[in-house]
């Protein structure tokens, strides 16, 4: 059987009239196009962005700890969800955090998008009661390289390589708490030194807020 | 919960808050029984947003209803129609409707059932999405005579509308359409010789596919799938698009 490459071809013509939303997959994006979350296994890649305070944060600063990435929104109703209906963002960073576990929120939405700029994130990060960082990432560069899809989604990082990517929890909706949270899991498993089951989820939520 | 709205244009429509409104009706205004009848729930939409179809999607979930129904009567599951692909800003891939749609559902109505008039209620809740993600809900209802005798019922040109959009089942599409689907090193080629462009749309069932983004939508008669687990099953959606129309059909080929 000969075999094309249906996938190689598919790039070279426009979209039709079937997918007439399409408006991302322009020709003019030379960006990584991250098709794909990074994956388990995967070495992170450093980035450096900075919070509502205007402070830098380089992910190689942690190399020696275990840091959970989580994509925000202030303004998503998952994120709304976890952070003011059922507080399971805060608690699980508060559990975290007394494992000495660093916490990163990262908005990688673009300008104008829905939760974007940086008097919005104030506002959400102490209506939130977030004391962690919250880090601007209008470009979505770090975003795309991460292969951020949702708003939350969740990467655990141990010794700069990915151990947990995926949702926070088991329940993809807007309304309800989850029964097992993934993150809370694999944070218990990697201290009593076992493997990470699950190591990979399906993120749920809002689209990441990307400027293109 | 608070949403708080930041695009304009969200006050004053006639969708609500949900940007959708939904309504619920029968293909027979009058059932028999021990019979059964198609309802449709239908949803309009804002223009510009979206709802979600029950496979995978990188984002958001799909509508879901809920029946409270007579006792005896019994809801099957619910029938998706066909959806369309959204690639939004960062390379997400959602399965969608726009415009509106309509869900079918079949209600089996009992043989023990006084003749009447009855209620059908129930709750339907989705997330719609344009730009911003709102979940909507509202309360949906219908009424239904139960007739005591067999009669010939008028029926709803409507549900017919919404069973043409349905994917057709695998065995009648492969019937008339000469696909020829086989395994290599891995990777399943589905042939339709003659289609011009052809589609995947993976359900919840299905093992995931790499990059769906485009091997989800091909130009030609071949169309290439590479599991990301060699368990289980490739499931959803087949679209092929030949002169001088699209046919979309349920495909299942479980894992070599």
């Amino acid at each position: 059987m000969t075999r094309l490459a249906p996938y190689l071809l598919c790039g070279a013509f426009t979209m039709a009239a079937f997918n007439s939303s399409s408006s991302a997959q322009g020709q003019s994006t030379p960006a990584p196009a991250v098709q794909t979350p990074l994956q388990v296994g995967a070495k992170a890649p450093d980035f450096e962005l900075k919070d509502l305070q205007g402070k830098a944060y380089k992910l190689s600063q942690f190399a020696d700890k275990i840091v959970v990435l989580e994509w925000f929104n202030p303004d998503c109703p998952f994120v709304k969800k976890h952070h003011l209906l059922t507080h399971s963002m805060i608690d699980t960073q508060a559990f975290a955090a007394k494992q000495g576990v660093v916490w990163l929120a990262i908005n990688s939405g673009g300008p104008g998008k829905q939760g974007n700029g940086l008097e919005r994130n104030k506002e959400a990060a102490k209506e939130y009661k977030m004391d962690y960082p919250v880090l601007l990432d209008e470009s979505g560069a770090v975003g795309k390289l991460y292969g951020a899809k949702t708003t939350p989604h969740m990467f655990v990082i141990s010794k700069g390589t990915v151990v947990y990517e995926g949702a926070i929890d088991d329940r993809p909706d807007t309304e309800a708490p989850g029964k097992t949270n993934y993150v809370r899991e694999a944070l218990m498993q990697l201290s009593a030194g076992k493997t990470i089951d699950p190591a990979q989820t399906k993120p749920y939520g809002c689209s990441v807020k990307y400027a293109s | 919960m608070l949403i708080v709205m930041t695009l304009g244009g969200c006050g004053g429509s006639d969708y609500g808050p949900g940007h959708a409104k939904v309504s619920l009706f029968s293909e027979k205004r009058t059932v028999t029984r021990g019979s059964n009848v198609l309802l449709g729930v239908r949803f309009d939409l804002e223009p510009g947003w979206h709802v979600y179809w029950d496979g995978q999607n990188d984002t958001g979930y799909p509508p879901h209803v809920t029946f409270e129904l007579p006792k005896g009567f019994q809801a099957g599951e619910i029938l998706w129609p066909v959806p369309k692909r959204l690639v939004s800003p960062g390379n997400i891939l959602d399965h969608v409707y726009e415009g509106h749609v309509t869900l079918l559902v079949r209600i089996t109505v009992p043989t023990e059932t006084n003749p009447g008039r009855i209620q059908i209620k129930g709750d339907a809740s989705w997330l719609a999405c344009h730009e911003v993600c709102v979940p909507g809900k509202q309360a949906i209802e219908v009424s239904l005579n139960v007739a005591g005798d067999a009669l010939t019922a008028q029926l709803n040109k409507e549900i017919e509308d919404a069973r043409a959009l349905l994917p057709l089942p695998w065995d009648e599409a492969a019937r008339v359409q000469h696909i020829d689907a086989s395994w290599q090193d891995s990777t399943l080629t589905i042939k339709r010789p003659g289609a011009s462009r052809m589609f995947f749309f993976p359900d919840t069932a299905s093992v995931p596919v790499t990059d769906l983004l485009h091997a989800g939508d091909v130009q030609g008669d071949e169309i290439t799938l590479r599991p990301q687990a060699m368990t289980g099953q490739i499931s959803g959606i087949l679209g092929i698009e030949t002169v001088p129309d699209t046919i979309y059909c349920s495909f299942k080929q479980t894992l070599p």
